[in-house]
């Protein structure tokens, strides 16, 4: 292998080893809680913090059966988010993409008006639905 | 033309054809001292048939009020007939929806027949309600099964479109509760779904088309609209919980699914007095109009009457824009409450919602209504949201809510937050809902399946975090643990011991040794103690609609009775006493009261359903307070001042 | 040399840091998120919005009566340039009398949502229904594609831009008129429509589309910005907290209303001062009966149905942030009787307010919210979110000046006028 060809597949490999792997783990400053009823354990991020007023965002959330415990796959999942004060929720639905690995993208937040809002997380197992929810500030 | 052509001609003339010079809608007079009239139809020659759910048969009268006669059977009696229909020929089918068969009665009024039966194969019914009758075919809204089934006048499956099928998958669609159907002169018909608040078109071959309308308040949309009729193009549609009826031209009849409803006017407004009527509408139940046009009848149970409307000229009734408007909101209280600690929780049916109110005086020594803190839940089909919310359960220690829901077949738990120190404000972030179960789902009941899924109508949590669910469709109570896994029932349907026919309420014991079912079906109590689950007959002599049950700090346990307007209670021995009540709207009036519960300090909570109130009693049962619409508080709060007078139509 | 190269940049960025660290430091979050207006957003579903000769055509049309049935009425009948694209009317009138008053044509490029009950969710499937609604334009999309075929300028204009015409001389696929007609399958309209062919459709829906994305381009010129408030906002934000005296002292006050006490910004939010969405605030209706216009409630269901919506094949964008937004919207009865806030810049020249032109001006609206007599769409069920502002007259003075400071500068003359030329589109 002739001196440059050397160089630049050492700098390749030292350009491939310090990109990050495709992660499929919460960042660490993800929000966090377990659910209402303790029968699971939810992390969330919003694709922009903090969520803005009345302009569509997405959010990324991570399911395990608690904490540190077992990704929850295939999960029936339902996602909203509503203003208790108002007594409405969103205008629009989300679409849920399960990613793998107890993670699912969740697309189209749109929350239009300013005040407190409750992320709700619903996960149906058999018969029984349980949720998880986050207060969010919109301003 | 041969003459049977021309006589037909000449017959059909006479049928007034809507040409939008006149309208249905002008109040004639009422027909009153019903017992809870919950159908009506009006057959050949303009009779008028009512049938009184809350009495057990079938009462005829001319257009003027006149009684002409009474359908009824002996053995078994009609229980809760919620439907009659009356064929050209003069046949009368009644939907006797507490013996889940429809009765035909012949022309003269005999028992010609009966056809049904429990169950969920064709040909049986679960609580069918609402009934059509033609020249050939008869079609029965069977509700607790969610379908439209078509029989012959003999009561033979037709074989041609003998099921439609009405819920489905589809969520939107799971909570079908058809409760009226009508047909049209081409055959097919419709069919008017209550639970999601729509009229559906049912074509050939058990099809089924869109619905038509949806919740809501406004033109075009429904709150429970629980009977309608057509006639003559136009279907009538009483909207009973928005206190009107709605009128539609129907377009594209016949055998097209595509119908479309076109409004053509709105008829009454809300009564606001207590036994407003002379037009006003209260909780319209079902809307009939005769065969030539020229009147139409409205029942209404909760007032005990069926009004009479003529036609007037013009197209739609001049709308009175004052009473039109009412402009600020007013609560309804529905029939279920439950209270602990300092809270009251109560049923909203209107909004689906329920209205925490806190029980704690600002000033001590001034008594005041329960203060409204709260309002949780409406209308969906999400975690937390309702479509019929029934029975509660309160625990305020452990600051959780269960709530049955027996349109979604769920029993929710909610979770709130409350100071019992702080100071009494208005909190309407104060509840979240925390799970539910959802007894369409496979495994509801584990290994145990039941002929229908579960329909929670009471709730009650037992010591161990489990809960004991009263199943109105199954007719017995099913055992849950703190996981909710299914642990057993108790009961079968049945007028025997041991068995229910239509349980609504369920009260355990405080040291959970005896568990105690209200039947209004079988008109009397169920006591069941709890170790050897041997069941004990309670109040048959005493009761006739059972209700809401408590114990109360004596001991003995409350039950009211929405039938005979009164409050019992059994002590240990089962003896019966009357506590309170007797039918009217004065202090020690009751109207078909419903829920019952004793607060902390012993005060014992009446739903007095029918007059729009909660009544609050001392535990020996004397009156302390009514709160609710200063209308209906009034005449039980001065007695001094109330004169009956005042309060006929 | 170099030395001095190197204090110069030192310099530039301590600079660069201090006006960083300065910027926006006396700018309270409710004004910067009121100022200033961005740039026209764009609109992916819409090719032709930025080409020139779209924008040349869309001008034309919008001013053009062959575009209705009579040939009496364009969209400057009752959009007039000189009643900021409005016509002063309560109801629109035009062939017929409309049910809601015409709203502007104005920075509507910001909209999310069109109509008053957004059954269209971009410019240009707006543009698409006042020319076929039979109280408005009276036109239907087969005898505009005719037209089009017979006058030549039209002819040439469109196909220059759009390529070939369907080839509406087969008069045997092409009846002299046909359109689906909503809810009404035995119109003749629809029955023409129903008969031709699924392909020959297509080619009209495709026609009638690039129309009106050629009115939309035009259209989307029809900004005004940079009013006295931006200006204001602009110096608070440099620092001056007097905002270089562009705003006068009731105007202040009246800005401080607006954000404060009188909420206003719950709905009219953002730099258009409109949230761009729907809500039922309980206006008096025209004749004091209870409302019967269900507004969103079925707006929503339209748009979501509707062939022109942006995730529909004539969107030039069917994946994009519009078409998610359309696909995804809720179509419950929460929506019955809410109108679309309408933004309040460029307020002068636009009254009567509200949907049906129910407030003659701007201190008839301010009583209403002051008082709330008459509210009404309130059914016994429904719980009241408004509560009265009870202002004093000062304080409607106030509110008054400062809106007034939300008109921007004027349009381009050229697009207040049809085009100069011969007369022909395009010439």
């Amino acid at each position: 292998m002739s001196r440059s060809a050397r160089w630049l597949a050492t700098t390749l490999t030292l350009l491939l080893c310090a990109c990050p792997k495709s992660d499929s783990s919460p960042p660490s400053d993800a929000r966090a809680t377990l659910s209402q009823a303790g029968g699971f354990y939810v992390r969330w991020k919003p694709s922009i913090e903090p969520p803005p007023l009345n302009k569509a965002f997405d959010g990324t959330l991570w399911l395990s059966t608690r904490v540190e415990g077992e990704p929850i796959e295939l999960a029936q999942l339902d996602v909203d988010c509503r203003m208790p004060a108002h007594r409405h929720g969103m205008l629009q639905e989300v679409d849920i993409i399960e990613e793998g690995a107890g993670r699912y993208s969740v697309r189209g937040f749109l929350c239009h008006m300013a005040g407190n809002w409750v992320l709700q997380v619903d996960l149906t197992q058999g018969a029984i639905t349980e949720r998880a929810q986050f207060d969010i500030l919109i301003e | 033309m041969s003459l049977m052509t021309l006589l037909l001609a000449l017959l059909l003339s006479q049928v007034p054809t809507e040409d939008g010079s006149t309208h249905l809608g002008a109040w004639k007079h009422s027909i009153h001292g019903l017992v809870q009239p919950g159908a009506v139809a009006i057959g050949p020659g303009g009779r008028i048939h009512v049938a009184e759910v809350g009495a057990g048969r079938v009462s005829i009268f001319d257009v003027d009020g006149n009684a002409l006669g009474v359908l009824e059977t002996v053995d078994p009696p009609l229980r809760a007939p919620e439907g009659i229909a009356v064929s050209p020929d003069g046949l009368r089918f009644v939907s006797d929806s507490g013996n889940h068969r429809v009765v035909i009665f012949d022309a003269d009024g005999q028992f010609k027949g009966e056809f049904g039966g429990r169950g969920w194969r064709a040909g049986q019914f679960l609580r069918p309600m609402g009934i059509d009758a033609g020249e050939h075919r008869v079609l029965v809204a069977d509700s607790g099964n969610q379908r439209v089934q078509s029989f012959d006048h003999a009561g033979k499956p037709l074989s041609s479109q003998p099921l439609h099928t009405l819920s489905s998958e589809q969520p939107e669609y799971r909570d079908t509760w058809p409760t009226d159907v009508a047909l049209n002169p081409s055959g097919d018909g419709w069919a008017l779904d209550s639970g999601s608040c729509g009229l559906i078109v049912l074509g050939q071959e058990g099809l089924v088309g869109p619905r038509h309308g949806e919740f809501g308040f406004f033109p075009g949309t429904f709150a429970s609209p629980r009977g309608f009729a057509h006639h003559a193009s136009r279907l009538y549609i009483a909207d009973t919980e928005n206190h009107r009826i709605q009128v539609f031209e129907s377009r594209d009849f016949g055998h097209s699914l595509t119908t479309t409803l076109k409004p053509a006017y709105i008829w009454g407004v809300h009564a606001n007095r207590p036994r407003e009527g002379r037009g006003k509408l209260h909780y319209p139940r079902d809307v009939a109009v005769a065969p030539d046009g020229s009147f139409a009848a409205v029942a209404e149970p909760l007032d005990g009457r069926v009004q009479i409307f003529v036609r007037a000229a013009g197209s739609a009734p001049q709308v009175d824009a004052q009473r039109a408007t009412t402009g600020q909101a007013a609560v309804h209280f529905g029939m279920e409450l439950a209270t602990d600690g300092p809270l009251l929780v109560i049923v909203e049916p209107e909004t689906a919602q329920l209205l925490i109110h806190d029980l704690r005086r600002p000033e001590p020594e001034r008594r005041n209504p329960p203060l409204l803190i709260s309002k949780a839940g409406g209308r969906g089909l999400s975690l937390g949201h309702y479509r019929r919310p029934a029975g509660m359960d309160l625990d305020y220690d452990a600051r959780r809510i269960l709530v049955c829901d027996r349109g979604s077949r769920r029993v929710h738990e909610l979770r709130f937050r409350h100071d019992p120190d702080g100071e009494i404000a208005q909190d309407f972030e104060m509840v979240s809902a925390v799970r539910m179960i959802d007894f369409r789902r496979p495994g509801a009941t584990g290994e145990t399946s039941f002929p229908w899924p579960v329909e929670p109508i009471a709730v009650q949590r037992t010591a161990d975090g489990g809960m004991l669910v009263l199943d109105a469709a199954n007719a017995c109570v099913h055992r849950f643990d703190s996981r909710w896994a299914h642990q057993g029932s108790l009961g079968e349907y049945g007028s025997g011991l041991g068995q229910l026919n239509a349980p609504v309420d369920l009260e355990l014991s405080v040291d959970e040794t005896h568990l105690f079912v209200s039947d209004p079906g079988n008109g009397r109590l169920l006591r069941w103690s709890l170790a050897d689950e041997a069941p004990t007959v309670v109040g048959e002599e005493q009761l006739r609609g059972p209700h809401g049950l408590a114990f109360g700090p004596d001991g003995r346990i409350w039950v009211s009775d929405a039938v005979t307007h009164q409050v019992w209670a059994f002590d240990s021995e089962l003896n019966g006493q009357w506590v309170f009540g007797e039918e009217g709207l004065a202090r020690g009036g009751l109207l078909a009261p419903r829920g019952l519960a004793f607060t902390d300090t012993g005060e014992c909570i009446i739903m007095d359903h029918g007059n729009h109130r909660g009544i609050v009693l001392d535990s020996q049962g004397n009156f302390l307070d009514a709160f609710g619409p200063r209308s209906y508080t009034r005449p039980a709060l001065r007695p001094e001042r109330y004169r009956e007078e005042d309060y006929d139509e | 040399m170099k030395t001095f190269s190197r204090v110069a940049l030192l310099v530039l960025v301590v600079v660069g840091i201090w006006k960083f660290a300065h910027s926006n430091h006396s700018l309270p979050i409710e004004l910067a998120r009121l100022s200033p207006l961005p740039p026209a957003p764009p609109d992916p579903t819409n090719r032709w919005v930025d080409d020139e000769r779209a924008v040349r055509l869309g001008h034309w049309l919008f001013f053009d009566t062959r575009l209705s049935i009579d040939r009496s009425v364009s969209c400057a009948t009752c959009h007039d340039p000189q009643r900021a694209f409005t016509d002063g009317k309560p109801l629109a009138e035009t062939l017929g009398r409309g049910t809601r008053k015409t709203p502007t044509v104005l920075n509507t490029v910001y909209s999310r949502w069109f109509f008053w009950d957004g059954r269209a969710d971009t410019l240009w499937a707006q543009a698409t229904e006042p020319i076929e609604n039979s109280i408005e334009m009276g036109m239907d999309r087969v005898a505009l594609a005719h037209r089009f075929h017979v006058e030549d300028d039209l002819r040439g204009a469109y196909q220059d831009l759009f390529g070939a015409l369907p080839e509406m001389s087969q008069t045997s696929r092409f009846p002299p008129h046909a359109r689906p007609v909503l809810n009404e399958p035995e119109h003749p309209h629809s029955q023409a429509w129903a008969a031709m062919s699924a392909e020959d459709r297509e080619a009209i829906n495709r026609f009638y589309s690039n129309v009106a994305k050629s009115l939309a381009a035009y259209e989307s010129q029809l900004t005004r910005a940079s009013a006295p408030f931006d200006r204001y906002v602009a110096a608070r934000a440099a620092g001056d907290e007097q905002g270089a005296g562009h705003l006068s002292d009731a105007a202040v006050r009246g800005l401080n209303l607006f954000v404060g006490r009188g909420r206003c910004t719950s709905c009219h939010s953002g730099p258009t001062f409109s949230d761009l969405e729907f809500h039922n605030n309980q206006v008096p209706t025209r004749d004091g009966l209870p409302p019967t216009d269900p507004g969103r409630f079925q707006g929503a269901r339209q748009v979501r149905e509707s062939a022109f919506n942006s995730s529909g094949k004539f969107s030039d964008e069917r994946q994009g942030v519009a078409a998610a937004r359309v696909r995804r919207l809720r179509t419950d009865s929460a929506g019955w009787g809410e109108f679309k806030t309408p933004s309040l810049r460029n307020l002068r020249g636009r009254e009567p307010y509200f949907h049906a032109g129910q407030m003659s001006d701007l201190r008839a609206v301010l009583k209403f919210y002051s008082t709330l007599e008459g509210a009404s769409g309130q059914s016994h069920h429904q719980e009241s979110v408004l509560k009265p502002l009870n202002l004093s007259q000062g304080e409607t003075e106030d509110l008054i000046r400062f809106l007034e400071t939300l008109e921007g500068l004027p349009l381009d003359p050229r697009w207040t006028q049809p085009p100069s030329g011969s007369g022909q589109v395009g010439k």
